[in-house]
C-alpha cells in the first residue's frame, strides 16, 4: 500500500494519513527486530500471566476490572484523539481538514476503530467472555473523554487562569527547597499522630508521604529533552530532577525515625523510594521518547513489574536492574555533544 | 482596489487573557501587507486568528466580501498559512508532506512557483523533517503554504532562519509572486524588508494599532530608511512605557 499515494490519501483522509505515516516511522525508527521479539515476547507473557490471575477469581470482580480497563483505555485513546486534532487545527499544516466537523469525525472514527480491534483482541485473547464489559467499558471512556476534555481542549478563560496559577504552583514543585518544606509539613502533620495505634499512624504517614511525593516527582517534558539538548547528561539531568524529592527523603525519614520511631521512617523511606524511582524511569523515557510515548512505556514497565511481582516477587529487583541499565544507555545516547 | 481581506474591531483572545483589541485594517488585492510590533504586540495572534487556527472573539473579518468571523474552517480554507517550524512533524519526510497539502508532489511543486528554486526545496525532497536545520525547516514551512495554491498567503516571520541569501532569494521570489497576483501577509521585524518589499502595513503594539503604514509613507521611507526607522523604534518605545 503507497501509504501517501492519492488514492489512499483520499480514502482515509488527509489526517489520518499524516498521523498514521508518523506512527509508522515512528515504529521503524525505534524498534528493530530484535525489539519486535522482545515486545512480541513481552505481550505473550502479559496475556499468559493475565489469564493465570484471573483464573481463581470470582466472575464479577473480573468483569468489573475489565469494564474499569476499558473505561481507562476509551479515556486515554480519546485524549490522544483530541489533542492530536487540537495541534492539526491550531499548528498542523492540514488545519482546515481539522476544523470541518465531517473530517474530524472521519479522523476519530479510524482511531478508535483501530484502537477497539487491537485491544478486543488482546482482550479476547486473556478470556473471550471479558469482551463485552471491556467494550461497554471502552465507549463509556470514550463519551466521557469526548465530553470533558473537549471542553478543555476548547479552553475557557477560568480554566486557564486556574490552569496558569496551577503551572506556577506546579514549578515551584520542581525547587529542592520545596522538597524541604514538604517534609517539615509532613512532619508536623503527623506530630498529633505520636503514640496513636501502630496501623493507624501507619496508614496516615504512608498517605501524606504519597501525596507529597505525588506533587513533588511531577516531570516535565520540556525540561527533560531541553537538557539533552543541552548537553545535561543523564546523571545530572536525574540529579536536578530528583533533587526535591530526595531531599525529603532524607529530611522525612530522619524526623520520622527520630520522632515517631523505625516503623514510621521506614513506611516513609519506602514509599519515597518508590516514588523517586518511578520518577527516575520516567526521566529516562522522556529523553528518549515523546510525552505520551514514554508515558506509555513507562506504564507498560510497571505492568510488567508487577506481573513478575505477583508471579516470581525475588525476580523484581533483578528485573528492575534489567530495566533501568537498558533505558540508561538509550538516555545516554540522547545527550547532545559536541564530538 | 477591490479589499482581499477587511478586518473590523477584531479581538483575539489566548487562554484569560486578551491579546488583540479592536482591530481595523484592510488588506487590498495583489499586495504585500507587512505587520510589525514588538515581541508580545499581538502579531501572531491576529494573522492565526485570520487564518482559522485561533477563533475570533469580536469583530469582523471580511474575506472576499463574506464575513467569516464566526466560520474558523472557512478562513483556514482562504489562507495558505506556513506552520510554525519548529512544530513540522519529525518523523515525516519532506515530499510526503508536500503531498499530503498539495494532493501530489508535483502539483505542490507548481505551485511553489519561483519560491521552488529560491527555498532550493528540490535538494530537501528526501530528508526527513528530523534531519533538518531551522532554516532547512523554515524553508520547507514557507514552501506548505504556497503548496496548495491558495491565492492569499499568511507568513509569520518568515526570513527568520533562513540564511541571508536564501533570505533576499525568498523576498525577490514573493515580490514577483504579488506582482503576479498572490496576496500576502507577513509578520516581520524587519523594518528595512517592510520598506523595501511590502506595498502597505500596520504597527501594532499591546494588540492594537500604533501606526498604519500606506504606501506614500512607504515611499517616504525608501527615501530616507533612517527618519523612519527613528519614528518607529520612536512608536515602539512610546508604546512600552
Amino acid at each position: 500500500m503507497n501509504l501517501s499515494g492519492r488514492a489512499y490519501v483520499e480514502r482515509v483522509g488527509r489526517l489520518f494519513a499524516h498521523d498514521f505515516s508518523i506512527l509508522l516511522t515512528g515504529a521503524r525508527a525505534s524498534f528493530g527486530w530484535r525489539d519486535w521479539i522482545a515486545l512480541m515476547l513481552a505481550f505473550w507473557l502479559l496475556i499468559a500471566g493475565l489469564r493465570s490471575v484471573i483464573i481463581d477469581q470470582p466472575g464479577n470482580l473480573v468483569q468489573t476490572i475489565a469494564f474499569g480497563v476499558g473505561i481507562i483505555a476509551g479515556f486515554a485513546i480519546e485524549r490522544v484523539v483530541l489533542a492530536r486534532l487540537s495541534y492539526h487545527a491550531s499548528d498542523g499544516m492540514l488545519a482546515a481538514d481539522a476544523l470541518i466537523s465531517v473530517r474530524r469525525w472521519r479522523y476519530a472514527t479510524l482511531f478508535h476503530a483501530i484502537a477497539v480491534v487491537c485491544l478486543s483482541f488482546s482482550v479476547a485473547m486473556v478470556s473471550g467472555w471479558l469482551t463485552f464489559p471491556f467494550l461497554l467499558g471502552y465507549f463509556c471512556g470514550l463519551a466521557l473523554g469526548h465530553g470533558f476534555l473537549r471542553l478543555r481542549v476548547q479552553g475557557f478563560p477560568a480554566v486557564a487562569r486556574i490552569t496558569h496559577w496551577g503551572r506556577t504552583a506546579l514549578a515551584w514543585t520542581r525547587d529542592s527547597r520545596a522538597g524541604i518544606v514538604a517534609a517539615l509539613l509532613v512532619t508536623a502533620l503527623l506530630s498529633p499522630l505520636a503514640g496513636m495505634d501502630g496501623s493507624a499512624s501507619l496508614l496516615a504517614a504512608a498517605s501524606a508521604t504519597g501525596i507529597a511525593m505525588f506533587i513533588l516527582t511531577t516531570v516535565d517534558h520540556g525540561s527533560v529533552r531541553f537538557m539533552a539538548m543541552s548537553g545535561y547528561g543523564v546523571w545530572r539531568a536525574l540529579r536536578v530532577q530528583l533533587l526535591p524529592g530526595f531531599w525529603f527523603l532524607v529530611l522525612a525519614v530522619f524526623l520520622g525515625v527520630i520522632i515517631h520511631g523505625p516503623a514510621i521512617g521506614t513506611a516513609i523511606a519506602g514509599i519515597a523510594i518508590a516514588a523517586l524511582g518511578l520518577q527516575a524511569l520516567r526521566v529516562l523515557a522522556y529523553r528518549i521518547h515523546s510525552k505520551r510515548v514514554g508515558d506509555w512505556l513507562v506504564a507498560s514497565l510497571i505492568g510488567i513489574v508487577a506481573l513478575v511481582a505477583w508471579s516470581l516477587p525475588l525476580v523484581v529487583p533483578a528485573v528492575l536492574g534489567v530495566i533501568f541499565w537498558h533505558l540508561h544507555g538509550r538516555a545516554s545516547a540522547s545527550t547532545w555533544s559536541i564530538e | 482596489m477591490k479589499h482581499a481581506v477587511s478586518i473590523e474591531r477584531l479581538s483575539v483572545r489566548r487562554g484569560s487573557e486578551r491579546v488583540v483589541h479592536d482591530i481595523h485594517l484592510i488588506v487590498s488585492e495583489c499586495c504585500w501587507f507587512g505587520l510589525i510590533g514588538a515581541n508580545g504586540s499581538g502579531k501572531t495572534s491576529l494573522l492565526r486568528a485570520m487564518a482559522g487556527r485561533l477563533p475570533i472573539e469580536s469583530g469582523r473579518c471580511v474575506i472576499d466580501g463574506v464575513d467569516l468571523s464566526s466560520a474558523r474552517d472557512a478562513r483556514a480554507r482562504h489562507f495558505g498559512f506556513a506552520p510554525p517550524a519548529d512544530r513540522l512533524p519529525d518523523a515525516l519526510r519532506v515530499d510526503n508532506c508536500l503531498r499530503l497539502v498539495g494532493g501530489t508532489l508535483d502539483e505542490a511543486l507548481a505551485h511553489l512557483g519561483p519560491l521552488r528554486q529560491a527555498l532550493g526545496i528540490d535538494a530537501l525532497l528526501c530528508r526527513w523533517i528530523g534531519d533538518c536545520s531551522a532554516g532547512m525547516r523554515q524553508r520547507v514551512a514557507i514552501a506548505l503554504a504556497f503548496a496548495e495554491g491558495r491565492r492569499r498567503v499568511i507568513l509569520d516571520e518568515p526570513f527568520n532562519w533562513l540564511d541571508p541569501v536564501a533570505a533576499y532569494d525568498v523576498k525577490q521570489a514573493l515580490r514577483s509572486m504579488v506582482d503576479d497576483g498572490l496576496t500576502l501577509l507577513t509578520a516581520l521585524h524587519d523594518l528595512g524588508t517592510l520598506v523595501t518589499a511590502c506595498d502597505t502595513g500596520l504597527m501594532l503594539a499591546d494588540g492594537r494599532v500604533a501606526l498604519t503604514i500606506d504606501r506614500p509613507m512607504l515611499t517616504d521611507a525608501a527615501d530616507d530608511p533612517g527618519a523612519f526607522e527613528r519614528r518607529t523604534i520612536n512608536l515602539l518605545r512610546s508604546s512600552r512605557g
